[in-house]
């Protein structure tokens, strides 16, 4: 942490909004993409960033200082963007539960694993076309960690740090997330595939 | 190297989280296992279009809408007090759950004559905890007065309030005595500003005539009911003369007259529970004050600039700086109304309790431990009886089902019987 920053925590905490502007500005940006991806639309991710960044002036004081600033910032985010998740939940929303642990860090899918047949099945251009699809149809901690790492770049550490967890954990549920992405798409491809060539694939 | 754990290997492998020999037995599977190699590319497709994401940007109206939901919420370095003080009440909660339990016990311990004794241990305790009423009641009306004041839009406050105390009395002569009384001291108390807030249970025989007497008491000082409730607690549907009924009241009437409404309340019946809070807010109210005073000056002083500044870049800048001052005036004023409200307006939450005369609590007499042991075995006893004889009847309430069941039973394995012989 920048001295400037250190000094711009310590104004925020005397109630000057202008400094807490200046403190989060370089942070607002990603904070934002996060909660985009995280939610899927533009006016809650707005919302809940706004509720996130209020969340983090009121509770500046409790910043200790032991964690960087910005893992504290993003780790607020996520979390509001969980409780909003969990608050807007409706009945009918499944999420992908498929794989279980097997205790040793390796999982296993329930269903058969269609990826190791023969076939190139992912074509670049339609994955782009369908990911942000699929990645609102992965459950919450797997999405939290397909945003945070191939999305928005963070390292295991980082992660680790805004997640509070090890890295180990970080490790394993970024397979974890990814197969199950991979899962998705396929499905989807082939599902839009024999939507447009009758049964041909099958 | 297994294919299955490739799965958890090959992501590790694309962020480069490998060590070297992984890695290298990991390559060496890859050349091996084109199933696996595949599968490897699919994750790497996946893992390049995520990548390839492009950040968006933020709403353009992003940084106004925050700058104002900032500039409405509290300052953030009243947290701490907030939570010094949460940790007192806790203290007084302990203490006065400990105080309940001491109570309840010494009340149990004493035989069956419990509820007499609590109450008036209630009482005590209500009295302890109001003990500096009367000169409350004092400052009440002074500081009412004040409140008037302070609704006039001068700035010249400090003037008034250096004024003898019998120039603004004028209007109450009543007061005037009582400000005599107490001297020049007072002088400095009467721009208190105090929150009157009483709680009263009563129990009363004639449950009709006090509800109407206490909504006589509440118009007669000019007062109105906030909320009122009248409930049955208890209902004899044979004999709805001893039903039992109770009324919860929110009464909200004019400061000066609190302490001497709350007397007369008292005297409607007898008294289960009796407490009064005061708060004062004297100090917030007036840094409350102060702050909204110091930001119309300064929305004076914007707007002088205004009519000098020529340029729109500073045009707009002014322009935006007096929305936001003037935003937080109007927050301010807000809360300063809201406390005058509380302030002229004093509340008390009264609950009335209905007792039949019939039903008055009988006392019996002090019979031990033998006694309430033999009570408690015939209790028991009864409980006993009463299920089986339940069941029983229960049993037998089920009977006819039960025949009606068998008969369509047997009807129905015969018909299946006759069904099959017939094949």
């Amino acid at each position: 942490m920048s001295q400037e920053e250190i000094s711009l925590v310590e104004k925020t905490r005397q109630g000057d909004v202008d400094s807490f502007e200046k403190l989060i500005e370089p942070y607002q940006k990603k904070a934002y993409n996060i909660a985009y991806r995280m939610l899927g639309n533009v006016e809650d991710a707005s919302d809940v960033t706004q509720e996130a960044l209020i969340k983090i002036y009121k509770s500046i004081s409790s910043f200790q200082g032991n964690s960087k600033f910005s893992t504290w910032v993003y780790s607020i985010v996520n979390n509001t963007c969980i409780d909003f998740i969990r608050k807007n939940r409706k009945g009918n929303v499944i999420y992908l539960e498929r794989e279980k642990d097997n205790g040793d860090g390796t999982y296993q899918m329930e269903i058969t694993d269609n990826t190791n047949t023969p076939e190139e099945i992912l074509d670049k251009k339609e994955t782009r076309h369908m990911i942000q699809d699929a990645i609102n149809q992965l459950n919450q901690e797997h999405r939290e960690i397909i945003v945070l790492r191939d999305i928005e770049g963070f390292t295991y550490q980082e992660i680790a740090d805004i997640l509070k967890c090890s890295e180990g954990t970080v490790k394993s549920r970024i397979s974890r997330a990814r197969g199950n992405l991979k899962q998705l798409l396929i499905e989807k491809m082939r599902y839009e595939g024999r939507g447009r060539n009758g049964l041909q694939q099958i | 190297m297994d294919c299955n754990k490739f799965d958890y290997n090959s992501s590790l492998y694309i962020d480069g989280m490998l060590s070297d020999n992984e890695r290298k037995e990991f390559e060496k599977h890859i050349e091996e296992c084109s199933d696996c190699a595949m599968a490897l590319k699919n994750l790497q497709t996946i893992v390049g279009c995520l990548n390839d994401i492009d950040e968006i940007e933020l709403p353009s109206d992003f940084n106004t809408t925050l700058r104002q939901k900032l500039t409405s919420i509290e300052v953030p370095k009243e947290a701490p007090i907030k939570k010094t003080f949460s940790r007192a009440t806790r203290h007084w909660k302990g203490l006065a759950a400990g105080l309940v339990i001491l109570v309840l016990s010494v009340a149990a311990y004493n035989g069956m004559n419990f509820p007499e004794q609590t109450k008036t241990a209630q009482e005590d305790l209500a009295y302890e905890s109001a003990p500096a009423s009367p000169q409350e009641s004092f400052d009440f009306n002074t500081a009412s007065k004040d409140n008037v004041r302070t609704l006039e839009p001068t700035v010249t406050g400090l003037d008034l309030k250096n004024a003898p105390s019998y120039t603004i009395g004028i209007a109450n002569e009543e007061t005037v005595e009582e400000a005599r009384l107490f001297g020049e001291a007072d002088a400095v108390d009467s721009s208190m500003k105090l929150i009157h807030q009483g709680r009263l249970r009563i129990e009363t025989s004639d449950f009709d005539d006090v509800y109407g007497e206490v909504i006589r008491t509440v118009d007669q000082y000019g007062g109105y009911l906030q909320h009122s409730e009248i409930y049955y607690r208890k209902i004899f549907r044979d004999k709805p003369e001893d039903s039992i009924r109770v009324a919860s009241l929110s009464i909200r009437i004019p400061g000066n007259d609190f302490m001497e409404v709350f007397e007369n309340l008292r005297g409607l019946g007898v008294v289960l529970n009796h407490n009064i809070t005061t708060t004062n807010i004297t100090d917030q109210y007036r840094d409350i004050e102060n702050e909204a005073l110091n930001l119309e000056i300064q929305e004076e002083r914007l707007r002088d600039i205004l009519e000098k500044a020529d340029k729109v870049e500073d045009l707009l800048r002014i322009e935006n700086e007096l929305s936001r001052v003037r935003y937080q005036i109007n927050n301010l004023r807000g809360t300063l109304n809201q406390y005058d409200k509380l302030v002229t307006m004093a509340t008390i939450d009264l609950e009335l309790e209905e007792v039949k005369d019939s039903t008055v609590r009988l006392q019996p007499v002090q019979d031990g431990i033998w006694g309430k042991a033999k009570a408690n075995f015939v209790n028991s006893v009864n409980t006993i009886i009463v299920i089986a004889e339940k069941g029983f009847i229960k049993t037998f309430a089920l009977l006819p089902i039960l025949i009606l069941m068998a008969v369509i039973a047997t009807s129905a394995i015969a018909i299946y019987r006759l069904i099959k012989k017939g094949r």
